[in-house]
């Protein structure tokens, strides 16, 4: 008997939207992924960037203390002496297909000049790309920079 | 001798007169750090980092100059030991720059190491650090001042054990540093040896081809033989990712018959595999013209002309015994010929007399009181077995004895007693030794000679045959000379140190002939270059001509099949060296190989091995060959140290300290012109010379960087003979 009154007077129904009505006016939860994204946190781990100094060159003076330090083996770096006698890095690789981003050699560096930035989207349709070089590390830490900047 | 007892940290040691303190802790596992002391050197006590307590002792002592005695208590690990060393330690590293991160020594610099272990954990200097700021840079070498710590390891090295005294401290107190004279390493007469390098315990000295180029802890270490010439020294290859990166003799830690003592091609020559004339393809004559062709249509057409033909076979003695086993059995022995035919010579005559051609170890010398060495430019030809013979004097005690034409550099201010004779007289003054050394009472009128028996009678002698030797006329009687000479004394070893790497495999696997009297129908040229390795050899005319070289040589237009092999740093396999079986490693990746091309060969069906020839035994000396007309001088065409095996024409590094062509003459034989003219047959040559009071008079030297097409037609017909040519001079 009382299940008949119930569905005619809608009570589930009023009771299902009643939370709607409770959660209508409140911010939205879910986040769209990929067309929206959580900033990450302040000390996020995200893939590697080489710093760069004000004028533009690279602070990384390949003592391979980094790559000393990493546990999986992902940086290698070749280097050589530059035409001002100064030491110069020829290719300066990080293999993310092994990166366990624990951020030692970040750690390890003694210029600072290795960080990690924000960016945990770097998926590819082949594996040669998860390969970092020197060009586009050194562009990623223009992004760093302009990253920084922002947070101050 | 008879040892006695030290006891060191409570631990009961045994030692041996003479030996120090330090010596004795070492042999006992216990360690005592060091900066300035090196097994090699001398012991000076210049950085005090290895003070111990001695009781009894009111102070501190160093414990590498400090003689062990017996009943000594010594202790190395108080707390007042400590603190001294950690105090000494703080001084050091006051002034001494934080570069690590950049420094090509880090990771195997002994400053680091012992800072670490033994250092203050912390610095209680507050003024600025002291700048030198003085960089000088060599070809080769780089002197950073900053990083020295004034240790003398360098300059005991240069001056003392190789005899060159490039090195000094130049200015006193804090304002001190490192300087070749006059700061350029070429003017001051730097060989190049790389030994300082070696030895330097931070990174101020530097290796310029290896500056900034890799980390030393993170390559491949290979330990291998340098086949660059007949020394056949240990040397570790460092490569990183299949690239080499650099070449250490790590003196001190190497057990090779070469201690670590390297020279300039074994150090700087491993460049040569990145030369840019290496050979890429195989290339074939068609009409005419060399095209490019891949390998396996090479192999068809090598296999096509030399099946069933009679093969002229020009060898070059750097390949390994493997290859050399492989070529006897694809192209036979019997014709055969190679660059190592004086040496064959000198051999022959010596089993004429002995009966056996096997010489002993150049280890064996050690066994010898005395060492008499026969033959000139061996610090030229075999650089290391130079300075080896000159550490025997200084650190063995032995008593080094020569018997040449030139003087030599290196070992006349070690050598107990010379002669340096006519060219054409070695051999009377050899048979003068002989006699001497049957009758005591024997006189042979020169007084000089009577004092070198003397100095010789008693004792256990050990002859070392090298040079010039094999590259003589006289090369077979000298042989024979010698021998009969080493059974009429006590001890009596011989070593003859061969001239390339693997002469020895050579001369026993092969019955060599002389050029001339090749008469097959196709020439096959392994691993040699006809200029360099023939000097005055023109190729027999054959049908067809095969050569197989890792570079661009002269010979290539003149071949029908060019096929590329490689270079001994890309090679594994034994060598027979001056010291035994030495082994020759590599983890390079190679593109051809020469024993994968005869591998794919047929094998020659020699059918009955012909038995090597009986020889003929001799009971008497060699006889005298040499003779000289009035207006003649005895010519010797040497190879510079760096050009020997054409390195510094396919090594960029030593390309730099590459001497160049000079002739070199005595003040009284000169003309007054600038340029000679030089005649040897038919054989003319226009050239500079300088008057050289060093050089006896009748003899002329001529250095050339390497052998070119001139110098070898001007050598026409003179082959195996590099010296003791005999040349008229002309002005021009």
């Amino acid at each position: 008997m009382m299940s008949v009154i119930k569905k005619v007077a809608l009570v589930d129904l009023l009771k299902g939207m009643s939370i709607t009505l409770k959660t209508m006016f409140k911010p939205t939860v879910t986040v769209h992924y990929p067309f929206e994204k959580v900033p990450p946190r302040k000390r996020f781990r995200g893939i590697h960037a080489l710093k760069l100094n004000p004028d533009g060159s690279y602070r990384c003076e390949a003592c391979y203390l980094c790559a000393e330090m990493c546990p999986s083996n992902v940086i290698d770096m070749e280097m050589t002496e530059g035409k001002d006698g100064k030491k110069e890095l020829v290719d300066f690789t990080v293999d993310l297909t092994r990166c366990l981003f624990c951020g030692l050699c970040v750690e390890a560096c003694p210029r600072d000049a290795i960080v990690m930035t924000d960016i945990y989207e770097f998926s590819q349709y082949t594996v040669d790309k998860l390969i970092l070089h020197k060009k586009d590390l050194m562009e990623l830490g223009r992004y760093y920079q302009e990253w920084e900047r922002k947070r101050r | 001798m008879e040892s006695f007892k030290v006891v060191i940290d409570g631990k009961e040691c045994e030692a041996y007169p003479g030996e120090t303190v330090l010596e004795v802790a070492e042999r006992n596992g216990i360690t005592i750090p060091v900066f300035c002391y090196h097994r090699e050197l001398r012991p000076e006590g210049a950085c005090r980092v290895c003070l111990v307590e001695v009781e009894g002792a009111p102070r501190l002592v160093t414990a590498c100059t400090l003689k062990a005695m017996p009943d000594m208590v010594v202790k190395t690990n108080t707390e007042r030991v400590r603190r001294a060393r950690a105090g000494v330690i703080e001084l050091i590293l006051n002034n001494h720059t934080l570069e690590c991160p950049i420094c090509d020594k880090s990771g195997e610099c002994e400053l680091q190491m012992t800072g670490f272990r033994h250092g203050p954990k912390k610095s209680r200097y507050k003024e600025p650090r002291r700048e030198k700021d003085i960089v000088i840079q060599g070809p080769l070498i780089e002197i950073d001042n900053d990083r020295c710590i004034l240790c003398r390891r360098c300059i005991r090295m240069c001056g003392e054990n190789m005899g060159n005294r490039v090195l000094g401290i130049l200015n006193r107190g804090y304002r001190a540093y490192i300087s070749p004279f006059n700061g350029d390493f070429m003017e001051s007469g730097c060989e190049h040896c790389g030994s300082c390098v070696d030895v330097c315990p931070v990174g101020s000295l530097l290796d310029r081809a290896f500056k900034y180029k890799d980390r030393p802890w993170r390559m491949d270490k290979t330990w291998t033989t340098c086949l660059f010439c007949g020394s056949g020294c240990k040397v570790e290859i460092d490569s990183y990712h299949g690239k080499v990166k650099r070449a250490v003799g790590r003196i001190g830690i190497n057990d090779g018959h070469n201690r670590g003592y390297l020279c300039v091609r074994g150090k700087w020559g491993w460049d040569v595999i990145y030369s840019d004339k290496r050979l890429k393809e195989p290339l074939l004559r068609v009409d005419g013209e060399l095209r490019r062709i891949l390998l396996e249509e090479a192999l068809k057409v090598l296999k096509e002309k030399i099946e069933g033909r009679k093969i002229n076979l020009f060898l070059e003695s750097s390949l390994t015994n493997e290859e050399l086993e492989k070529i006897a059995a694809v192209f036979g022995t019997e014709n055969a010929t190679s660059d190592s035919l004086g040496f064959y010579n000198f051999l022959k005559g010596f089993e004429k007399v002995k009966g056996t051609r096997e010489t002993d170890k150049f280890s064996s010398i050690y066994d010898a009181d005395a060492v008499v060495v026969i033959g000139d430019f061996i610090e030229e030809i075999n650089p290391v077995v130079s300075m080896l013979l000159r550490l025997a004097v200084l650190q063995k005690g032995k008593r080094l004895l020569r018997v040449g034409v030139f003087p030599s550099k290196k070992l006349d201010s070690v050598a107990f007693s010379k002669l340096l004779v006519d060219q054409t007289e070695i051999i009377d003054t050899l048979k003068h030794v002989i006699l001497g050394m049957i009758d005591t009472s024997y006189s042979s009128g020169n007084r000089k000679i009577d004092t070198f028996i003397k100095s010789l009678r008693g004792k256990k002698v050990s002859f070392v045959v090298a040079g010039t030797v094999f590259f003589s006329p006289e090369a077979e009687e000298i042989g024979k000379t010698v021998a009969y000479l080493s059974d009429r004394v006590v001890g009596g070893k011989v070593v003859a140190v061969p001239p390339k790497a693997n002469s020895l495999k050579v001369v026993n696997l092969f019955r060599l002939k002389h050029p001339e009297e090749l008469d097959g129908d196709v020439n096959v040229v392994v691993n040699g270059e006809l200029e360099r390795d023939f000097p005055g050899v023109e190729l027999p005319k054959a049908e067809f001509t095969v050569l197989f070289t890792p570079f661009y040589t002269p010979d290539v237009s003149g071949a029908d099949l060019v096929i590329p092999v490689e270079v001994w740093l890309e090679k594994n396999g034994t060598v027979d060296g001056v010291d035994g079986k030495l082994e020759v490693k590599t983890v390079l990746e190679k593109e051809f190989s020469l024993l994968e091309v005869l591998s794919q060969l047929p094998v020659r069906n020699t059918g009955a091995e012909s038995k090597e020839a009986e020889v003929e035994r001799v009971n008497e000396p060699g006889q005298r060959l040499l003779e000289r007309e009035k207006g003649e001088l005895l010519l010797t065409v040497l190879s510079n140290r760096t050009g020997w095996n054409s390195v510094s024409y396919y090594s960029k590094n030593v390309a730099g300290v590459a001497g160049e062509r000079v002739l070199l003459l005595n003040p009284e034989d000169a003309p007054d012109s600038e340029m000679v003219k030089l005649k040897v047959g038919n054989g003319e040559l226009l050239i500079s010379f300088r008057k050289d009071s060093s050089i006896p008079k009748g003899h002329a030297v001529l250095r050339v960087e390497r052998f070119t097409r001139d110098v070898s037609e001007f050598l026409r017909g003179q082959f195996p003979n590099l010296s003791g040519i005999r040349c008229q001079i002309a002005e021009a």
